[in-house]
């Protein structure tokens, strides 16, 4: 475990070195400071505006880790040989998946936290200049809930990106398969719903149909941990609800990691 | 070379500039911009929700501030939408408010838009039966839905269920349940019109939207203090006056006054005050001036 450690504690230095945190930072400044002012043109909801734009873009932010990041460290590592250096040393493959992945995940962590404290500022700065009567549903506790819950359905996005970059040979390759991960995981609710709809005008093939049925037990739910819409119209999510997103989110990390070291073990990666 | 140079980089630079600044360029964007959110009404609403991902509230808030723009800009220049772009407009606050259910801005800004200006109730009160199911303990919905049913549908039985469920919810205004129980028992459609856009005007802090709501109030206050005066009149002389100028030859009121829309005020048969501006100002120019600035209020 300590080489674990060892890992994710050079992969924490290695992607703060990428300067991730300068550029998000910059980007979530502006966004945030024009939706402060945005918010104004809207006529009740400004909370629910300045609230939805804080988590988006604490969300937004959260991605560029598992997307940029983690592939460019992970098949990075593989398709530049720099794994050579790390494999010379006295650490097991499945140190270096597990220490990878905690590295990633100690870094998203700093992102969302980051961003999501750049998001309460620009709430209060929204609550200054429209007054507390517009943010009477604004709730801390919930807010530091989507957060968390922001960062958990990230570290699942995050163990994707570390199976699919130990299964494949390129960095293009992992980063489409996550992408479509990511895609998939995101709207499968709605395509679900649309598939079971069956509007007159818009008959699907039964084959479609049942493709789509099945594949929702197949790739994580990701949209099931976006709890922005609730909080941003003040609507607390419950323990029962925490803990069943808590607990879905590890058994999909857990699998999907043990997966991931099945495969890196059985690679052939000289 | 040299002295050719000079010249060359500013004649550049002054066509960039040109180039820069043409508009064009806003044209195209604007024509572009309301086609794409026009066709936004045509897709499925599943459809539309996989399609912006996790970003559903983001996404929903930037269609809204699209629609505002787009009505915004076609009432600045003075034009009415056509019938088309009306229903284009409710299918897409139908959209948004599939991307965000308890959103409630764009119904606001349907029971603003789509009954006073585009005579569409129906499509009004269905989306605010949408909004009600969506934030069950919210009075707003209902307040709305009987608001219209009395003053646009002129059904005061249809309309005092709704304002009698708004007065039970929490948060509810304190008037809201006398208001239920008067709208059951009379059928004054100007006393209602004049409480809804006082509870408006309460709402609304954008002076532009205010002083253009302030008008319509001061119009319908005007209308019902003469149908007061009609009632007085009936009473006192047992028949209804022939025009509403015998109500100032037979002394109930001093004058008549002048309508803030520059129409003027008409008695119809069954004894109700109507205004021949339609609460709508004959100075076009007048009229582009008056209207709210962004039709955002707060």
């Amino acid at each position: 475990m300590r080489n674990s450690i060892a890992i994710a504690i050079f992969t924490l230095r290695e992607g703060l070195k990428q300067r991730i945190i300068i550029g998000l930072s910059l980007a979530a400044l502006i966004m945030l400071t024009s939706g402060v002012m945005i918010s104004g043109f809207f006529m009740r909801d400004i909370s629910k505006i300045v609230v939805d734009l804080a988590l988006s873009v604490a969300s937004a932010g959260g991605l560029m880790v598992p997307f940029f990041v983690g592939i460019n460290m992970l098949a990075g590592d593989i398709e530049k040989r720099t794994i050579f250096t790390i494999m010379a040393q006295p650490v097991s493959r499945w140190h270096y998946v597990i220490g990878k992945y905690i590295g990633l995940s100690i870094l998203t962590l700093i992102v969302i936290l980051f961003l999501a404290s750049l998001g309460l500022a620009s709430i209060w700065v929204g609550k200054l200049m429209y007054g507390p009567v517009f943010f009477k549903k604004f709730s801390m506790k919930s807010y530091l809930v989507a957060v968390f819950f922001n960062y958990w359905g990230t570290n699942v996005l995050l163990s994707l990106v570390v199976m699919w970059s130990s299964i494949t040979t390129s960095s293009f390759l992992s980063f489409l398969l996550t992408l479509a991960s990511y895609l998939i995981g995101n709207t499968l609710d709605d395509i679900v719903s649309f598939v079971n709809t069956n509007a007159p005008n818009n008959p699907m093939e039964e084959t479609i149909q049942t493709a789509v049925i099945y594949l929702q037990y197949a790739v994580p739910n990701l949209s099931a941990f976006d709890l922005k819409l609730p909080v941003a119209h003040g609507i607390a999510t419950s323990v029962e609800e925490a803990a069943v997103l808590v607990s879905y989110g590890a058994a999909c990390i857990t699998f999907i990691l043990m997966i991931s070291i099945l495969t890196f073990n059985r690679r052939n990666i000289a | 070379m040299k002295r050719c140079l000079l010249p060359c980089i500013i004649g550049l630079f002054a066509l960039i500039l040109s180039v820069l600044t043409t508009e064009s360029v806003h044209y195209i964007r604007e024509r572009h911009s309301h086609e794409v959110l026009t066709r936004i009404s045509d897709l499925p609403a599943s459809l539309l929700k996989a399609s912006v991902l996790e970003f559903h509230g983001v996404s929903a808030d930037l269609l809204l501030l699209k629609t505002f723009t787009w009505v915004g800009m076609k009432i600045g220049v003075g034009a009415d939408l056509t019938r088309e772009e009306w229903k284009q407009l409710a299918g897409i606050i139908d959209r948004i408010t599939d991307l965000d259910r308890r959103f409630w801005d764009p119904y606001l800004f349907a029971e603003m838009m789509l009954t006073w200006q585009g005579g569409m109730v129906e499509e009004a009160n269905r989306l605010l039966i949408k909004a009600s199911e969506a934030n069950p303990d919210d009075y707003r919905p209902l307040y709305f839905l009987g608001f219209n049913e009395f003053y646009f549908r002129k059904d005061a039985a249809r309309a005092a269920p709704f304002l009698r469920q708004a007065a039970l919810k929490p948060g509810a205004p304190g008037f809201l349940k006398g208001l239920a129980a008067r709208f059951s028992l009379y059928g004054r459609q100007t006393l209602a019109g004049i409480i809804f856009l006082k509870g408006l005007i309460k709402q609304t802090t954008d002076e532009k939207t205010k002083k253009y709501l302030q008008k319509r109030l001061e119009t319908l206050e005007i209308i019902n203090m003469l149908e007061n005066a009609v009632t007085s009149y009936k009473e006192k002389f047992g028949h209804s006056p022939k025009t509403i100028h015998d109500l100032v030859t037979d002394e109930i009121i001093q004058y008549v006054p002048k309508d803030p829309y520059g129409g003027e005020f008409i008695l119809l048969k069954n004894g109700s005050v109507y205004t021949t501006s339609g609460l709508i100002n004959h100075d076009r120019s007048r009229n582009t001036k008056e209207r709210p600035g962004n039709l955002s209020s707060k």
